[in-house]
């Protein structure tokens, strides 16, 4: 299956979370109009959203984003797990 | 702080964005002095936030009938439809010590001058977090940064007579429906300085020169030959590519 999902972050940007999955996350692709530090660690949090089981829970995907080496700027790593949840339904 | 102020030199939209690598990269290497630089562009373009999505952002088949350029920026943010003087563009290159650590409270800092100076020339104007400059009819300019070991990089562009129908017709945000995110970016007016004043496009720039002028004791500069060598140079392996600006 492939999806995505989006979230206006309230006084903030825009997130896109496009992902595969079947028992897992595959393929994440992070965009949007949001800021990021440094730019590189884009790729570093879809990895981090890859390979979590389908029925993860919202507090375990923001523990994987935040052990990320990445300054998040206009979101949080709250909100990147919502998107990424609702890609999922 | 001392500061050079380039007015001068017209570039192309890669060429312009790999100024900006080339740049930030001179002064995180102490080899240049705090700066502000105009832009100047020799045609319309689309200047696209890094992590956007292409075909989310640009309308693709138009910019490409109409040989619109659409560069992927170094800075995040999102993106913006830019006619040569129809918009002004500057940035700052500064070192660190010289802007907030914190990010939110740098984007304030570093639009603060150009406000003033927007207000000597009429214009009702305010910042608006994270990084808009509002008035009360839209917005009427955004910024973005990146940030390397040693360097700030802060630029903004501002609406002063943007062809607004046609910029619904480049950027996706006119379609009648392009989902959430129609909604929010169409919610968020563009607001242009001509609709609100009478002021020239070079009477804004001398306003936005000499208000950073006297807060930053600068002088007049100009870009050395070398590093528009090198910008060319970056445009030509990454800025115009296909290959970067379409990677997302």
């Amino acid at each position: 299956m492939h999806n995505s999902a989006t979230v206006n972050v309230p006084d903030g940007k825009l997130l896109e979370v496009g992902l595969s999955y079947d028992d897992r996350i595959t393929d994440v692709r992070l965009t949007g109009d949001f800021f990021l530090e440094p730019p590189e660690s884009r790729r570093a949090l879809e990895a981090a959203l890859e390979g979590q089981p389908v029925d993860v829970a919202h507090e375990t995907l923001v523990e994987a984003i935040e052990a990320v080496d990445a300054r998040l700027i206009g979101f949080d790593a709250g909100h990147l797990a919502d998107a990424t949840l609702e890609a999922l339904e | 702080m001392t500061a050079r102020i380039v007015d001068a030199g017209t570039y192309s939209e890669p060429v312009q964005q790999a100024l900006e690598g080339v740049l930030t990269d001179r002064l995180d290497a102490g080899e240049l002095e705090p700066t502000l630089r105009f832009w100047y562009r020799d045609a319309p373009a689309v200047a696209l936030g890094r992590f956007q999505a292409y075909a989310d952002e640009v309308a693709v088949d138009y910019v490409a009938e109409h040989d619109i350029d659409v560069v992927r920026r170094l800075t995040g943010g999102g993106a913006m439809y830019v006619q040569p003087g129809a918009v002004i563009t500057y940035s700052l290159y500064l070192p660190h010590e010289q802007v907030s650590a914190d990010i939110e409270a740098s984007y304030a800092e570093l639009d603060q001058w150009a406000i003033d100076a927007l207000r000597s020339v009429g214009l009702d104007v305010s910042h608006e977090p994270l990084n808009d400059i509002s008035h009360p009819e839209g917005k009427i300019g955004g910024s973005a940064q990146l940030r390397t070991d040693n360097a700030v990089l802060h630029h903004t562009t501002m609406s002063y007579d943007l062809d607004i129908p046609e910029m619904l017709r480049v950027l996706r945000i006119g379609e009648e429906k392009v989902s959430d995110k129609a909604i929010k970016s169409a919610e968020k007016r563009v607001a242009r300085m001509t609709d609100h004043v009478d002021a020239s496009r070079p009477d804004v720039i001398e306003a936005l020169k000499s208000t950073f002028a006297d807060r930053f004791d600068a002088e007049a500069g100009e870009l050395s030959s070398d590093v528009v060598a090198e910008a060319r140079e970056r445009a030509a392996d990454r800025f115009g590519t296909d290959a970067w600006n379409r990677q997302l």
